[in-house]
């Protein structure tokens, strides 16, 4: 049994090991020509785009709720990262050291944003948290407009370029693992019960407010993560950068990846977020390509393209290995991390 | 918590005078009742009696405007759900309430809350303690639904299930939460003979092995006198009688309000 488990675990590893040697050595030999640097850029977006979108989704899949201002909590950990990496840059940390704790400073920054947005929205039934989520992103945004250390209105710039494709690659992988590990314990479970049926998971002992609320703080702080990862690879960044359409837009990926479905958010994200870069001419059309998508994802696959369902590299290749499927199923591997991102 | 100067057993649910008022409707009005250790008491009435209000006010989800209810003694006034539940309540619903889109052992699981104590890190670094507490509650989780009679169902989504198997689950779910007092709201409606015998025999055998009491609210009035040791009748929110399944059976105002007139009634006025 735990031979398996270990067994599953190295698998996953090299599973994401090897996409990432895959993209590193087509980055490293030019595999993409004269825009291989392009590329590498596009690839890096998506991966904190995957944070933010997956992150979305243990509120939007996982628990039910509805968030439209997802992107306030990205820009309150861009914004928090930056400055402290502004403060802590030329004290000797080495790049990486540095990447790590602004990510982390961003992370829990946001987080806390989230737990405080999450008490009073999450207590009360019904949409709230839509509207509340709403207005947070909006204040944040005026506010941060209006702050001196977050450029007064004016971008942002001049913060140190941390995050490379290598780095983003692993905060990446690591985020979306520690996610599914959530959804895959009796955090996940309890949250999916409070989605399923309220009253009824209340009437089994769980303390609603709590779990949801802390589901919250996660997510926000996942966006804070992967803001800070935008931060430190952007470089440069302006408040409005994080409006409604941003968290519209997150909010789409998950919705067409499939609420309730990691897989289909790394999937979803990666792809959207790297489609509109390579078409780059028709960029003026792509919300509207977005609302078509949409539209057709939600009459087609009204759970999204993935549903529910979520990809596990154990139970591939047990099935290639020609082995009983249905222990595979219940040995329940993580997955997720191994998904191509682009192309 | 005062009040244990009796020196009889303290009865596993006491009410007081409870009653709850929505603007002018009195659902509920001067509810008392006492249930001992292993016993299992009927409640029933017509329909809009109040009997499912009586379940809300206990389980918290109403907050009584008037009385007090014990559990083992313990004050629960204003107390939330959750910590009902945790301090020894549980139940199940007339309108089936489950996880629908989980699987039938995650339906048990999820109430199960006392059972896990492993936190956050742990989860994400799956240490000993987490595989431990989560093969743990799988084990007990697959006894629950043998009590059942729903093993081999367990990697089914609850929704699939048919409505007989709902009902039960429903009661695994809410023995999950290892409560005290049982509060099952009409788990026989909508089974047919053979399936309502089988629900006898798991509420027969649960009050065996658990030794806990159970309050039922049934319609089906054969079920009850055949079940229940005692039974109390609602009638527009008041109890119109209380005691044996013969003494309630011959009782003229319960034969009025619950058995006989409204038909008769209704026969003579048509
Ligand atoms: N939340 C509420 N707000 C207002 N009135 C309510 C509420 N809940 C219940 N009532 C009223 O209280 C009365 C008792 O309802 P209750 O559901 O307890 O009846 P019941 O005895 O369970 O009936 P049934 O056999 O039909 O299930 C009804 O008149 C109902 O309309
Ligand atoms: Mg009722």
């Amino acid at each position: 049994m735990t031979k398996q488990r270990k067994l599953s675990y190295l698998l996953n590893l090299i599973g994401v090991a090897v996409v990432f040697a895959v993209m590193t050595l087509l980055f490293a030999f030019q595999g993409f020509g004269d825009s291989t640097t392009y590329v590498e850029g596009v690839c890096t977006t998506a991966c904190y785009t995957i944070i933010m979108v997956a992150s979305l989704n243990l509120v939007v899949g996982f628990m039910g709720e509805f968030s439209l201002g997802h992107a306030g909590f990205v820009s309150v950990g861009a914004y928090a990262s930056a400055i402290v990496s502004g403060a802590l840059a030329g004290k000797g940390l080495s790049d990486l050291a540095l990447l790590i704790v602004a990510v982390l400073a961003g992370g829990l920054v946001a987080g806390i944003a989230g737990m405080l947005v999450g008490i009073p929205a999450l207590r009360l039934r019904g949409d709230y948290l839509a509207i509340v989520t709403m207005a947070f992103a909006e204040i944040i945004r005026v506010v941060f407009c209006n702050l001196e250390i977050t450029g007064g209105g004016r971008t942002m710039s001049g913060i140190p370029k941390l995050a490379t494709f290598h780095s983003s690659f692993w905060i990446m992988a690591v985020c979306v693992t520690i996610m599914f590990l959530f959804v895959r314990s009796r955090f996940g479970r309890t949250v999916q019960a409070i989605r399923e049926d309220y009253i009824a998971a209340e009437a089994s002992g769980i303390n609603v407010t709590f779990y949801k609320v802390m589901t919250f703080a996660i997510s926000s702080f996942f966006a804070g993560v992967g803001g800070a990862l935008y931060a430190h690879y952007m470089t440069a960044m302006i408040p409005t950068n994080f409006n409604f359409n941003y968290s519209a837009e997150l909010l789409s990926e998950v919705i067409i990846g499939g609420t309730g479905s990691l897989t289909g958010s790394v999937i979803g994200a990666a792809f959207l977020s790297a489609l509109p870069e390579f078409m780059r001419q028709f960029s003026t059309y792509r919300m509207l390509g977005y609302s078509v998508v949409l539209v057709l994802v939600m009459l087609f696959r009204p759970g999204g393209i993935f549903g529910r369902w979520e990809f596990s590299l154990t139970r591939l290749v047990k099935k290639i290995a020609g082995r009983g499927k249905a222990k595979a199923a219940a040995a329940g591997a993580l997955p997720q991390a191994a998904e191509k991102k682009g192309e | 918590m005062a009040d244990k100067t009796t020196e009889k057993k303290v009865p596993v649910l006491k009410a007081q005078n409870l009653g709850i008022q929505f603007g002018g409707l009195k659902a509920v009005d001067d509810f008392n009742i006492e249930i001992g250790e292993s016993e299992l008491v009927g409640l029933i009435g017509p329909n809009g009696a109040g009997k499912t209000t009586v379940f809300n006010l206990i389980t918290g989800v109403y907050k009584p405007t008037e009385g007090s209810f014990y559990l083992c003694g313990q004050r629960m006034n204003g107390k939330k759900t959750h910590q009902i539940v945790h301090a020894g309540i549980a139940r199940t619903f007339q309108n089936i309430r489950l996880f629908k889109k989980m699987t039938v052992i995650d339906n048990v699981k999820a109430a199960m809350q006392e059972h896990l104590t492993y936190g956050l890190p742990q989860a994400i670094f799956r240490t000993p303690k987490y595989w431990r507490e989560e093969a743990d509650i799988t084990k007990r989780a697959m006894e629950l639904l043998d009590v059942v009679h729903l093993s081999g169902k367990e990697n089914l989504e609850a929704d699939n299930l048919p409505y007989g198997q709902q009902r039960r689950l429903e009661i695994a779910r809410a023995l999950a939460t290892d409560m005290k007092l049982l509060l099952l709201d009409e788990p026989a409606a909508g089974m047919n003979p053979t399936e309502t015998e089988e629900l006898l025999e798991i509420i027969d055998y649960i009050r065996d092995t658990f030794k806990i009491s159970v309050l039922l609210i049934e319609h089906d009035m054969s079920l009850v006198m055949k079940i229940c040791e005692r039974i109390q009748v609602l009638d527009f929110g008041t109890t119109i009688a209380a005691g044996t399944p013969a003494e309630v059976a011959n009782n003229p105002r319960v034969i009025e309000a619950y058995l006989g007139k409204p038909r008769k009634e209704a026969a003579k006025d048509a």
